[in-house]
């Protein structure tokens, strides 16, 4: 473990930030429970995806400044994954991105995603050791459609919970 | 050899949890397990990359393995012992589940030692007893947090 608190940690608590800035005049439009399920759906599937291409025998690549656990990937695991995802939620549901649109919505989060880690490479929060950009294309709106799945489906079982909870 | 071993003792595990009735709602259950994966997931990952106290062989079915069982085996295991907490009345059963869980949990963490799946070096035992007494105690705390958004004061389905 060789830590230095330098420019790579700056960017994760800059982007942090601003991702809960944004995501902070929105936290009540969510149910708390709608809120905690994909919060931790996010954090348990970025954590897991992280560590198992960090691991061996892929190590694929490195968060922060070397290949160890570092708070500032935890941070980056604990908010800024969670807040994005709520956020792209929030227009969907809002905007009622339903049907055709749903692909479009998902086309362009993606596009965005994608330059999000184009930025994160060039800052020197997250190094390459084995990935490659263009390998991550499929990734995101795979994650988007799986996103829209637990979404649907936890707003599915809360109504149905409902009426149980009224008898 | 070793990962078709793991996957037959995770299908094992992942039907017989599927036949028990519980009493928990699934979007509990969905809970549950990723916050048990998440804190199984923590320590491998912390004492693995930093601590260097448990080591994956740089083997794929290993990797896959250790993989298969920190996201399925023990969320299983775990969510089933939040099943019988909350069925089992009185202080002294709490007790001996408490027990029979952690024992359980640090034996399956042992079938990965010895299988070669996740080496312990200077590994002392009672680190990994207090390890799953500390993530029981947390995914009860977990549990009743999240009843109470769950439920708003009504008594759980």
């Amino acid at each position: 473990m060789n830590v230095t608190f330098d420019w790579n940690e700056w960017y994760f608590i800059i982007t942090t930030t601003i991702i809960l800035l944004l995501y902070l005049p929105i936290r009540k439009y969510f149910s708390p429970v709608l809120v905690t399920v994909i919060w931790i759906y996010n954090v348990v599937l970025v954590a897991t995806i992280d560590y198992f291409l960090l691991a061996t025998p892929f190590k694929l690549y490195i968060f922060g400044d070397n290949a160890s656990y570092e708070l500032s990937g935890a941070l980056f695991h604990f908010i800024m994954y969670p807040c994005a995802a709520l956020l792209f939620l929030y227009g969907y549901d809002k905007g009622e991105l339903y049907g055709k649109k749903t692909l479009w919505y998902i086309l362009f989060w993606s596009g965005f995603s994608l330059f999000f880690e184009w930025l994160t490479v060039k800052n020197g929060a997250l190094t390459y050791t084995g990935w490659k950009l263009v390998y991550s294309i499929p990734v995101y709106p795979i994650a988007a459609v799986m996103l829209i799945i637990i979404f649907r489906f936890t707003k599915t079982k809360l109504q149905n919970l409902q009426p149980q909870k009224s008898n | 050899m070793v990962f078709t071993y793991f996957i037959l003792l995770n299908l094992i595990v992942v039907i017989l949890f599927i036949k028990t009735k519980k009493n928990l709602h699934i979007l509990e259950i969905v809970v549950y397990w990723l916050a048990a994966s998440y804190l199984f997931q923590n320590l491998s990952a912390f004492c693995y990359m930093n601590l260097k106290t448990l080591i994956i062989p740089e083997k794929l079915g290993f990797e896959l393995s250790h993989f298969l069982n920190r996201t399925v085996l023990y969320p299983v295991i775990m969510v089933t012992f939040l099943h019988y907490f909350l069925l089992l009345k009185g202080i002294l059963r709490k007790l001996l589940l408490f027990l029979f869980f952690i024992s359980f949990l640090a034996e399956m963490e042992y079938i990965e030692h010895f299988s070669g799946v996740l080496i312990h070096v200077h590994w002392k035992l009672w680190w990994s007893f207090a390890f799953w007494l500390g993530a029981l105690l947390i995914l009860i705390g977990i549990m009743k947090v999240f009843r109470r958004i769950l439920y708003k004061g009504e008594p759980p389905v």
